[in-house]
């Protein structure tokens, strides 16, 4: 299957909390590929994109968090000029909406992801497979 | 009142006389990553309380077991206002 997976957490918007949530991934030796934060004055979600998603969901659950395990698609893109614009333009003339993304460098920076939740997975997922692009799973991370 | 998406604990912070701030701690398995839920649990909140109380209050949304949990009756009002 196509499909990758975002941790988002729910925070509310307090000194220390990012803190506190990156250790708990140190700690447990995850490496965080993609992060974005959106806030809105007294609270936030963080969202996570890691190299073992399951157990940092579980870790956080396990430590009390507000955590959630969304299903999103990574859809390669070359990391030059261009490259998101060009990806961008595909999955919008496809007539998928994107509700949250963020980006994944992969370490050779040869190659970049574009990581991104919609509001139907699999319609967006069918409407999107199959078409020359290269599309991430978690296995291949 | 009930709301989906609500847990058990709130509480109620009068800081002045024209400002009410409801504090309350969502449910977890309400949570699915979208800020946009949220956003409108917030909404839903300010709405019903603004319609059985006729002020429009601040909500606030918490993590669940931020507020103290008191044995017995618990103080859900603190009144921060002075004369």
């Amino acid at each position: 299957m196509h499909k990758v997976e975002i941790i988002s957490i729910f925070v509310e918007n307090k000194p220390g909390k990012l803190e506190k949530i990156t250790k708990t991934l140190a700690d447990a030796k995850i490496n965080i590929l993609g992060f974005s934060i959106t806030s809105v004055k007294d609270f936030g979600v963080i969202k996570f994109f890691v190299d073992k998603p399951k157990e940092a969901f579980e870790l956080f659950k396990e430590k009390g968090f507000v955590v959630a395990l969304s299903p999103a698609i990574g859809i390669e893109m070359k990391d030059k000029p261009g490259g998101l614009y060009e990806v961008v333009k595909f999955i919008s003339s496809r007539g998928v909406n994107i509700e949250n993304a963020l980006v994944y460098v992969a370490e050779s920076r040869e190659k970049a992801y574009f990581i991104f939740e919609v509001e139907n997975f699999e319609q967006a997922l069918e409407a999107l497979k199959d078409n020359g692009y290269n599309l991430l799973t978690t296995e291949n991370l | 009142m009930r709301i989906k998406g609500v847990a058990q604990n709130y509480q109620i912070v009068l800081e002045n006389y024209d400002e009410m701030i409801v504090k309350v701690e969502i449910d977890r398995e309400f949570f699915d990553g979208r800020i946009e839920r949220l956003l409108k649990l917030k909404e839903e909140i300010t709405e019903k309380l603004r319609e059985a109380i006729l002020v429009r209050p601040k909500v606030e949304l918490l993590e669940p077991g931020t507020l103290p949990v008191s044995e017995g009756k618990a103080k859900r009002v603190i009144d921060k206002r002075t004369l």
